[in-house]
């Protein structure tokens, strides 16, 4: 018996990434593709999204230009892919700050966000900062900081300390601090609504970038795979992999329970469909009664 | 140690502004000064490229600003302690902007940049009235208003300094060099 459904929908996507970004070390070992996904997770009369994209008016021209990042569509686009509209929306949990998974709460206009409170006391500290040290804010809209004043003035924007059980029923917040970002955060779905559950499902953020991150390479120390974090980090790697235990064990250390946002390769583990808009839509489990999205 | 220090410290427990390791830090190098010339190009002559260098300064403190003192007012809002707004590093926001009021006063446009340096000037006061507005803050009876009229200065500071971002002149209001899309081609 499974409470929600969770797709993964990916909005736009950096077609050559850097290889190292993802995975620390991987240095001139190329580029990978790089999807920008926002997780939708339904079920328990509640629509909850897992981080939000960014909203291509701010700067997408710049991204595209500059960057390299295609197809941006708008929520109300992707999400009909799975039949449900923006407003429908109740729920989001922010994983951290940065542009890509906090730059979109307007298209959002009923949800209560959620984020760690570090997240935003860090942001705010490395902003005070001498001019020398801005690199520690790097990736932060002051813009989706202004919006937060917002949400915060309209009791739609809550802030969180650490973790937190039961957000919604069944639904798990977990702090990830110094990691990725300063508040970096996860969400666990305990899909049978038990304590200690069978069916667990923990959607990572960008603590796991790629498969990688939780079974790289081990040979050279004569183990099957070992956890290799993400490269790009505030915090630090030690702190990626701690987590990176942590959701394991919650997830009982069954890997491909652990949904990495950024990994196009979630297609080969998971039911998926390619849109008529050229994004993919990935399908990590359906509640009970909940047809398909992504077969005939 | 007061409430809010206790609480602000358990929010931030790495390095504070007054930090040792920060304060020593003054021996390393300055940021590397921005191609005048390159900017020049970019702005089509050597009065617009000065202008965009001493800008810049301008532009990324008030960037800091906005977004520290609207963190701030988050912060304030949800946690109810209007002791945060005493913090240290509420006073490096104030400084900020103080040296912003400086730097703007001697910043002068060419004619056709004069637009531009006024929105940086209505940036600036706006954020000046947020100052202001916190300041109420110490006022049980005025909190919420003060939260609510600081909120909406510091909407009208971002909308003013977000018209003058200028990819080209270095003014951005997000710093993408290490960000999730960073290491992909430059096109």
């Amino acid at each position: 018996m499974s409470d929600y459904s969770i797709w993964v929908c990916e909005y736009s996507f950096v077609a050559k990434y850097h290889k190292s970004g993802v995975l620390y070390g991987a240095h001139n070992q190329g580029y990978v593709k790089l999807p920008y996904c926002y997780v939708v997770i339904k079920g328990k009369d509640h629509i909850a999204m897992v981080d939000v994209g960014y909203n291509d008016k701010a700067y997408g021209k710049h991204l595209g230009d500059k960057f390299g990042v295609e197809n941006w569509r708008s929520p109300k686009v992707v999400l009909s892919e799975i039949g449900v509209a923006p407003e429908d929306v109740d729920t989001v949990f922010i994983t951290h700050a940065h542009f890509d998974h906090f730059g979109n709460v307007e298209d959002f206009p009923k949800a209560k966000f959620y984020i760690q409170e570090r997240e935003i006391a860090k942001w705010v500290w490395a902003m005070s900062l001498p001019d020398r040290m801005r690199w520690m804010m790097v990736a932060v809209d002051p813009g989706d900081i202004v919006r937060g004043v917002d949400l915060a003035r309209d009791r739609r924007l809550v802030t969180v300390g650490g973790s937190l059980t039961d957000v919604l029923p069944g639904i798990d917040l977990h702090a990830a601090f110094d990691s990725h970002t300063y508040g970096s955060m996860w969400v666990t779905v305990r899909n049978d609504g038990k304590t200690e559950s069978a069916d667990p499902w923990v959607l990572a953020g960008d603590l796991v970038y790629v498969f990688e991150n939780i079974k790289g390479p081990g040979s050279a120390v004569d183990l099957d795979d070992i956890y290799v974090p993400v490269g790009l980090a505030v915090g630090s790697q030690t702190n990626l992999v701690l987590a990176t235990e942590e959701m394991m064990k919650q997830a009982g250390h069954d890997a491909h329970r652990v949904i990495p946002i950024h990994e196009e390769r979630l297609r080969d583990t998971f039911p998926s469909r390619i849109t008529a808009e050229g994004l993919r839509i990935t399908e990590i489990c359906l509640a009970d009664g909940e047809p398909s999205k992504v077969s005939a | 140690m007061s409430e809010a220090r206790a609480l602000f410290d358990r929010l931030v427990t790495v390095h504070r502004p007054d930090c040792e390791l920060l304060a020593s830090a003054g021996s390393f190098a300055a940021t590397p000064a921005i191609d005048q010339g390159t900017l020049a190009r970019d702005l089509e002559s050597d009065a617009a490229g000065s202008y965009a260098v001493a800008a810049r300064v301008v532009f990324e403190d008030l960037r800091r600003i906005v977004g520290q003192l609207a963190g701030f007012l988050i912060l304030a809002r949800l946690t109810r302690r209007r002791e945060l707004l005493d913090l240290p590093e509420m006073d490096a926001a104030r400084q900020r902007w103080q040296k912003c009021v400086a730097a703007l006063s001697a910043l002068t446009a060419p004619s056709p940049l004069a637009e531009h340096r006024h929105r940086l000037e209505a940036a600036t006061i706006c954020c000046g009235e947020v100052l202001a507005h916190i300041e109420k803050l110490g006022r049980p009876d005025r909190t919420e208003e003060a939260l609510d009229q600081a909120g909406d200065r510091i909407k009208e500071a971002y909308r003013a300094l977000q018209t003058t971002a200028s990819e080209k002149a270095g003014l951005a209001m997000v710093d993408f060099s290490h960000a999730c899309c960073s290491c992909g081609p430059q096109h």
